[in-house]
């Protein structure tokens, strides 16, 4: 077995840690010699926080198999709190962080108390109605959102150093998605993520082996409102301006687009959708024929949808893992990892 | 492994954090015969009504200075970009315009929202930002590197409260006001008014009546319009949802005199409204504030360069916004000793006293950044069978 095949059987998650280190080297030598725009280095910024946004929703869609269509609230629900704790409380940036999580998951656990109760399309209609109505209350609850004014705040300070600089904020935030990766990586195989997977297979065979699905179910309700909460965190330290008109369906369909897109339960899947769906309109606005019909993003990303569940069904990420990369590896090393990755499991 | 491979990225960020950035230097977007300005403003999509006058405006002013050889010698240049009404976009672009196009200042950016969500990036940069097209109260409390022409919200809701009172001879008014930095300034610009003046009766608690930007049905306000009575109704929103309110004032058959904000003060804005077809008894009834005081003389120049470099556009009132816009910024150039440096600039500007230009005055002193005062109450008025605007009352302080 060569070198890099121990590596990466001894340590799965360490092509997130090579390409997040090539990435950051990308990044430095653009800091010194100024080689992206600061347009390119936002629309890099909003698909690392739309990437964080995706994994959290792809462990309820992906991993559990449960719609929502009401988590807009829960990012936006991290944005106010985190734009509020800036402004009014001084709080360090970590602390801040983990509360825009941890606050929209517990609010996440109580009311999914009650929805998960429901199945399938009666999930999906409580859940819109949940993001609807959280919308309503950033429009009319001032004191806390500033309504249709919207809020102001600053980039993020860690030891003295303030984050202002696009590219500075990059790295910061590259490092918090590494981080989630892997947190990511090691729950989808955890006993929890495995329980999950078996719920989202059949729930009765998952249910005969003693798994409670109510509990496995809020378990991922729970998880995914604290990823989405962290993204919204993001977003407001990116963005520094948080509005009530980015918190609407439209944003909880995107989750749904992004994680359908790039593959479902799926890291690579969750980041590639995202990446596709901040990058397509900014490509069709750069496209002079393209950039005169009107909405031409939204009919892209529809068409996309469409084409991706028709000819790629685990999405664009995993079809081309399962087809170009692993065929490639399996070629080099004579083994299947995904195989060797399963019978570790099974065997342990 | 992984210790090792987190401990080498956590290195890598001190190291690059430790080596600094580009440090801007201040004569930037400054070339022996050039000076570069950015913008950003809605030009496309539903707004694009405004954005697009507008920047002809501001285009037709520098194009006219170039053409009278510049500045010193130094030509004009404007990069504009579309914001498409968008925060998220008019944030991008304004760092953009100041990191990568290394502009000389931020002249004219367009709109709320985008100007609120960017302020913070101009206030960091220290750059000039001259004019907004906005009113938000904020920009007057920024700080020094920004330079509001417009009236802000607060100071013509008082003085919308003024003319109530002595144009309207007003015993109660009711206000439409809508949720976001636009009305909630103009409402309590209002309040303020009638309590300078001891008039707080004139409006009731309830007569405040608030609705989202978003909005599209406006029956119940109407309906609660109705139930108040008033004698004067303030209509404190934008052109979309303003000209909801006055079509559905129309259908309720509600025909009492309204006052609108001076940024609906435009012919486009009654085209929206669409009034021969949807609001035909109501329409005479809508009086609008004005804060550009220009006779045909003062025109002239504007009509001038306007025929010469848009020959085929219709002048209306954002393309003078935007020709002020132009007119401000130059004037602060003029202004200017020694080196054009950011320093210079703010140090020209913030002793201004511009009298000669399209608005009746600019001036600025340290640390007040108040914009036009003078403001006047126009009437919408039938001329053969189309609708324009009739100076009603003089332009006035409050």
């Amino acid at each position: 077995m060569m070198f890099q095949d121990k590596l990466i059987n001894s340590h799965p998650y360490i092509k997130y840690i090579i390409v997040t280190a090539v990435f950051f080297l990308v990044l430095l030598i653009d800091l010194q010699f100024i080689i992206f725009t600061s347009r390119t280095i936002n629309l890099l910024i909003r698909v690392v926080y739309f990437g964080i946004m995706a994994l959290g929703f792809n462990m309820l869609l992906g991993y559990a198999g449960q719609i929502s269509l009401g988590h807009a609230a829960y990012m936006g629900l991290g944005a106010y709190l985190t734009a509020y704790f800036s402004n009014h409380m001084g709080w360090n940036f970590m602390i801040i962080l983990l509360l825009s999580g941890l606050i929209p998951m517990a609010l996440g656990i109580i009311l999914g108390l009650v929805a998960l109760r429901m199945e399938r399309l009666y999930l999906a209609i409580a859940t819109l109605g949940l993001g609807v109505t959280g919308q309503m209350i950033f429009q009319e609850w001032r004191a806390f959102t500033r309504g249709f004014s919207g809020i102001r705040l600053e980039r993020p300070e860690i030891l003295g150093f303030a984050f202002n600089n696009s590219r500075h904020f990059l790295m910061l935030i590259t490092v918090i998605l590494l981080l989630v990766i892997i947190l990511t990586y090691n729950f989808s195989r955890s006993r929890t993520g495995r329980a999950l997977s078996a719920m989202r297979d059949s729930e009765y065979a998952s249910q005969s082996l003693g798994i409670s699905l109510f509990k496995y179910k809020l378990l991922a309700f729970a998880a995914s409102s604290f990823y989405v909460g962290i993204a919204g965190s993001l977003y407001a330290y990116a963005e520094r301006y948080v509005h009530p008109s980015t918190w609407g369906v439209e944003l909880s369909l995107d989750m749904l687009a992004m994680v359908v897109i790039g593959g479902l339960a799926s890291i690579g899947g969750s980041l590639v959708g995202a990446g596709f769906l901040v990058l397509v309109p900014r490509l069709t606005a750069a496209t002079p024929v393209l950039a005169d019909i009107t909405n031409m993003n939204y009919i892209l990303t529809g068409l996309a949808m469409i084409l991706v569940i028709k000819y790629m069904p685990y999405g664009i990420y995993t079809t081309i893992d399962l087809k170009l990369i692993q065929p490639y590896l399996m070629g080099r090393s004579g083994e299947n990892f995904r195989y060797q990755d399963l019978k570790k499991e099974s065997d342990s | 492994m992984i210790k090792r491979t987190m401990q080498v990225l956590a290195v890598l960020l001190v190291l690059t954090l430790a080596m600094g950035t580009t440090i801007l230097a201040v004569e930037q977007g400054v070339t022996d015969d050039s000076i570069t300005v950015g913008s950003v403003g809605v030009t496309s999509g539903p707004a694009a009504f405004i954005g697009i006058p507008y920047y002809e405006g501001i285009e037709a002013y520098f194009k006219s200075v170039n053409a009278a050889e510049g500045i010193r010698g130094r030509k004009i240049e404007l990069i504009q970009r579309d914001d498409e009404f968008d925060p998220a976009q008019a944030r991008d672009h304004i760092e953009a315009l100041i990191y990568d196009e290394e502009v000389f200042a931020i002249v004219g950016q367009l709109g709320t929202p985008g100007v609120i969500s960017s302020a913070g990036l101009v206030q960091e940069a220290g750059i000039p930002s001259v004019y907004f097209g906005s009113g938000a109260a904020e920009l007057t409390e920024l700080g020094e590197n920004f330079f509001p022409v417009q009236p802000n919200y607060v100071y013509e809701g008082m003085i919308m409260a003024k003319y109530a009172v002595e144009h309207f001879e007003a015993e109660s008014i009711a206000v439409l006001y809508q949720n976001d930095e636009v009305g909630i300034d103009g409402i309590e610009g209002i309040e303020k008014g009638l309590s300078e003046m001891g008039r707080e009766e004139l409006m009731s608690d309830d007569a405040a009546i608030s609705y989202a930007p978003t909005r599209t049905d406006f029956t119940a306000q109407i309906q609660q319009v109705m139930v108040e009575d008033p004698d004067l109704l303030f209509i404190f929103g934008l052109s979309q949802t303003a000209s909801l309110i006055i079509r559905t004032m129309e259908d309720f058959g509600l025909d009492i005199p309204m006052l609108t904000t001076y940024s609906n003060a435009d012919v486009s804005f009654l085209d929206t409204i669409e009034p021969a077809e949807t609001a035909p008894n109501v329409i005479e009834n809508l009086h609008i504030m004005a804060w550009l005081e220009v006779d045909e003389e003062g025109m002239e120049p504007m009509e001038e360069a306007m025929a010469e470099f848009y020959p085929d556009s219709t002048i209306n009132s954002y393309t003078m916004a935007g020709w002020v816009a132009g007119e401000t910024f130059v004037a602060g150039l003029r202004a200017v000793e020694g080196e054009l440096t950011w320093e210079n600039y703010l140090v020209a500007m913030d002793t201004l006293h511009f009298t000669e230009g399209m608005a009746p005055e600019i001036s600025y002193q340290p640390g007040v950044r108040e914009g036009v005062t003078h403001m006047a109450v126009l009437r919408v008025v039938e001329v053969n069978g189309s609708y324009e605007f009739e100076q009603v009352t003089e332009f006035q302080e409050f």
